[in-house]
């Protein structure tokens, strides 16, 4: 009995067995009637299906009911109004993308907001203090976006810890960075005149400049427009996109099946960060400065336009595309309002009747397309 | 559903394995073979070894005496994956299926079809559609809505998603490990059925499970184990389904606890 | 040589420790040869005597409160070697994370208690309790009148709110404008609110104000929302920021035309000043509410000196425009205003 440790060759995958005619297991139809009976599911179930439908019809609806109550400020027609709100939705929705995908693979990030002061800062110190040109501080502050993300997956991944306690702890401990490191070296806590770098009028036409002047929509709109469309499809027509739903939705499962489940997630946790990071450039570049402030809190906003989107926060399951409705919801409120000349005390009481309703009717909706079947 | 000759190699086959813990000795001696398009069933209780056996047939642990043999040549898995490409698939008892995915993706889900190359290649998922519910379709399956998630299907149902899959992507050998245990009677006997038509497709299936009234009706050959030990191998029509509930109930205790009962009753 | 005299020298020779060691023993022996036993043993304790001085605010990394932290670290840093120590909480508006720090400095047994007061009755309990165990109290920056009645309490230095704002008020009158909007950029803080009051008092004209809860963590959020309240209130010709980073955010979100006034300096306001952007800043010198507490927590510790005689020591409204902003300018570079 010899133990030849041959090394196994591995056959080629059976072909696609096609039924030959007569030999049909019972039970099962030829393909054509199954066609028709799949046509029967019908359009608006599968509508319905979508995780993000309850995002969209909650934007319509608080739409239409700030074009009631800010009819004042014609809400409802005048493209000035609309670009305010966009703009507003544009600041939450860019880093929602990354963080929706994140939360679609099982994870949270929540050093993504403090990480938009963070980069606009370093930003700032390269140009200000170091004298750079605006462009290579970009590439570094982009890759120290990179290297946060990277921080943060690689830790989560390998200490198993939940990523809501390793990224407080970045957030902590940016959080002091940004306003020990600064006053360090600037003797203070914002960084001013970034305006002044060279290279800073192409930077500000390509990161803050008005898209169409006369109603004032700004760039970071069509940003948001790009990153949402470009996650989106990576998301469902990428296999990428089959382990982000994977990873979330049974990472013992995924791993048994051979999606890289460590990669997943790192590569999830560098998107946001990177995404948080451009944001940071993109308000350093618009505000012509940053203070040491900037972003803390925000990425419970991120979180929310998620959810709103239908996103899981228990993961596997949810919509890029949703999250972009949840920030224009958010942006809506926000501006709507104070269009609407409400005390603006109630923008916090609005926001959350806004994420609970949005969490029911999403759940509300699926459970019925699920019966639908 | 032929037997195997004694000339033709057997599809997978252990001869006198074992395999340690430290010094616990998990498996002794055993010997077992399945052939294609035939239903080797092992039967046995829990802690006679059944996951130790799996995890060797898989390739996630080495024996360390005996061997083991595909196609008649003796080989060592180094990982799982060299036992996947062996053509051995295991489907465990979760099923390796997300539940919030549909059925199409939990198909291909880490063996993706793509289409165009990088960074715009994407999955071919209307390929991916088709195949699903042409795969389940030979399982008996008709599935209406391949957009369907996974965790709304039964059970049953799920099995035969996790064992198309399986055979889909080339599996020879379909290692089943408790796939009925979970399940109620209906579904276990749907999953039965799914069985039989692996093993009608060419299959070698490797039917583990601890349930004898499963195993009977299915099995082309029986190995019972017991504490790492076969206690009893046998060829379908060789034995009947009260023979083998008794020994793998170990046959004598059964009866004395019988007795005992029965004389407690009287009294 | 006088006490005054050698306090002086000392000043000059801030920067040399030998100095000041020798200073010091000269100052002591200069006493104990001029002055009776009292002065003796006054500035004799002084080497000997330590003040610890705990200063609690509920202030956050701004560019508002870096100046604040400029004025304690400068005071400790002159009066170190006079025994003077200083602990500093900084609490970003989290009212319980100021109570807990007001709790460590009564645990830590500190002989000064210097605290900021955005909300009064939440720093009632550790207040009176700091006051029962003796303990001197000097409220800076807000809460002027909250905590007379103290045992222990010294004197309230900072500008008052209500003060202040109608100082902003008569600015935006001076200048004839007829709707002023005041923007409140956190929800819970009570100065701010007296501010507008103030603001609202003496402008002849209407005011409003809107509140964006911390605005200053997403600016250009903030900037649509400006946008959004001018776009709703097309009549509004005036607009009142309480923090600066507010006000060079807000410039480009008012309409072209729009007076704009703010409160507290930062380099970007000094600058759209000299520009003729903003109209006016009111500074409380908040360089002062850092550095006067500690100065008169140390002459009370070791000379019983008080202050103010139950009136506050004012620190603002000092207003800065475009007369005297390139002088403040070069000062506000550095940090200090």
């Amino acid at each position: 009995m010899t133990d030849t440790a041959s090394s196994p060759k591995p056959p080629a995958p059976s072909p696609p067995l096609s039924s030959p005619p007569g030999s049909s297991p019972p039970g099962f139809s030829p393909p054509g009637a199954a066609d028709e009976r799949l046509a029967q599911v019908g359009v608006l179930t599968t509508i319905l299906k979508r995780p993000d439908t309850g995002a969209f019809i909650g934007a319509v609806a608080v739409f239409l009911l700030f074009a009631w109550t800010a009819r004042g400020v014609n809400w409802a027609g005048d493209p000035g109004i609309w670009s305010t709100w966009l703009n507003t939705a544009a600041y939450d929705g860019i880093v929602a993308v990354p963080v929706a995908l994140l939360m679609i693979g099982g994870e949270f990030d929540l050093s993504s907001g403090v990480m938009i002061g963070s980069s606009g800062l370093l930003l700032g110190i390269l140009t200000t203090k170091a004298d750079w040109n605006i462009w290579p501080s970009i590439v570094v502050v982009l890759l120290f976006g990179l290297a946060i993300g990277f921080v943060n997956g690689f830790t989560v991944v390998k200490t198993r810890l939940p990523s809501f306690i390793v990224t407080l702890g970045t957030f902590f401990m940016l959080r002091g960075l940004n306003a020990g490191l600064t006053i360090k070296i600037t003797g203070g806590v914002s960084i001013n005149d970034i305006d002044k770098a060279p290279g800073f009028d192409f930077a500000h036409k390509l990161f803050a400049s008005t898209v169409w002047n006369k109603y004032g929509l700004a760039v970071p709109v069509v940003w948001w427009l790009g990153f949402t469309l470009v996650a989106a499809w990576v998301l469902s027509r990428t296999r990428f996109g089959n382990w982000i739903f994977s990873v979330g939705g049974d990472p013992v499962a995924a791993r048994n099946v051979g999606v890289p489940v460590a990669r997943t997630k790192i590569l999830l946790f560098m998107a946001t960060s990177l995404v948080a990071s451009t944001w940071g450039i993109m308000t350093a570049v618009a505000l012509r400065g940053m203070q040491s402030n900037e972003g803390v809190g925000r990425e419970f906003e991120f979180i929310i336009a998620a959810v709103v989107g239908g996103c899981l926060l228990t993961g596997g399951y949810g919509s890029v595309l949703g999250a972009a409705f949840g920030a224009m919801i958010l942006g809506m409120a926000q501006i709507g309002i104070i269009s609407s000349g409400w005390d603006s005390n109630w923008v916090y009481f609005f926001e959350g009747v806004v994420l609970i309703s949005a969490v029911m009717l999403n759940t509300a909706i699926r459970r019925r397309a699920e019966r639908a079947r | 559903m032929s037997s195997a000759g004694g000339n033709d190699a057997h599809l997978l086959e252990l001869e006198g394995v074992s395999k340690y813990f430290g010094n616990v000795l998990a498996l002794r001696d055993v010997s077992l073979h399945v052939d294609a398009g035939a239903v080797t069933c092992i039967l046995g209780d829990n802690g006679a070894g059944k996951s130790t056996l799996i995890k060797i047939l898989s390739g996630v642990h080495h024996y360390d005496e005996g061997v083991l043999r595909v196609d008649g040549e003796g080989v060592r898995f180094a990982s799982p994956r060299d036992a996947r490409h062996a053509g051995i698939a295991t489907v465990y008892q979760d099923l390796a299926m997300v539940p919030l995915m549909s059925i199409w993706r939990n198909f291909f889900l880490g063996e993706e079809p793509v289409k165009g190359r990088w960074p715009v290649s994407r999955f071919d998922i209307r390929f991916a559609k088709q195949t699903a519910r042409e795969q389940m379709g030979q399982m008996g399956i008709d599935v209406r809505d391949p957009d369907q998630p996974v965790g709304t299907l039964s059970g049953g149902e799920r099995q035969a998603v996790a064992i198309a899959r399986a055979i889909y992507f080339g599996a020879r050998v379909l290692i089943l490990d408790e796939p009925t245990s979970a399940l109620d009677v209906k579904q276990a006997g749907v999953v039965l059925r799914y069985v039989v038509r692996a093993a009608e497709r060419g299959v070698g299936v490797i039917f583990i499970t601890h349930n004898p009234h499963h195993a009977f009706p299915v099995g082309d050959h029986f190995v019972l184990l017991n504490r790492g030990r076969v206690i009893g191998d046998h060829v379908k029509g060789a034995v009947t389904r009260d023979q083998l509930v008794r020994e793998m109930a170990g046959g004598a205790e059964l009866e004395a606890l019988t007795h005992e009962l029965e004389g407690a009753v009287d009294t | 040589m006088s006490e005054q005299d050698a306090i002086d020298t000392l000043d000059e020779q801030r920067f040399s420790r030998r100095g000041l060691v020798v200073k010091g023993g000269l100052l002591t022996a200069g006493a104990a040869i001029l002055g009776g036993p009292a002065a003796a043993s006054a500035l004799g304790a002084t080497a000997a005597t330590k003040t610890r001085i705990a200063v609690v605010t509920h202030g956050d990394t701004g560019s508002f409160w870096s100046v604040f932290k400029k004025g304690v670290d400068q005071a400790v840093s002159d009066l170190k070697a006079r025994g003077v120590s200083a602990t500093q909480v900084y609490a970003n508006n989290d009212v319980s994370k100021q109570v807990a720090g007001l709790n460590a400095a009564i645990a830590a047994k500190v002989n000064v208690i210097a605290t900021s007061v955005p909300d009064a009755s939440a720093l009632q309990d550790p207040l009176t309790k700091a006051a029962s165990k003796g303990i001197e109290i000097i409220t800076v920056n807000s809460g002027l009148g909250a905590f007379d009645s103290l045992k222990t309490y010294m004197c309230h230095v900072g500008q008052t709110e209500d003060v202040a704002g109608e100082g902003a008020g008569k600015q935006f009158d001076a200048v004839g404008a007829k709707n002023l909007v005041v923007l409140i950029h956190e929800a819970s803080n009570s100065g701010l609110t007296q501010r507008a009051a103030g603001a609202k008092k003496t402008f002849k004209g209407t005011t409003k104000t809107l509140l964006i809860p911390n605005a200053t963590s997403d600016l250009p959020g903030t900037q649509q929302k400006i946008s959004a309240y001018f776009k709703a209130n097309p009549k509004t010709d005036a607009f009142l920021a309480l923090n600066p980073d507010v006000a060079t955010a807000a410039l480009t979100a008012v309409p072209k035309g729009t007076k704009v006034g703010t409160f507290d300096l930062s380099p970007g306001v000094i600058t759209a000043i000299e520009g003729g952007k903003i109209l006016f800043a009111i500074d409380q010198q908040q360089y002062l509410q850092g550095y006067l507490p500690v100065v008169f927590a140390y002459l009370f510790v070791t000379n019983l000196n008080t202050v103010g005689n139950g009136a506050p020591v004012l620190t603002g409204p000092g207003i800065v425009n475009k007369a005297n902003a390139a002088r403040v300018a070069a000062l506000a570079k550095q940090g200090t205003r």
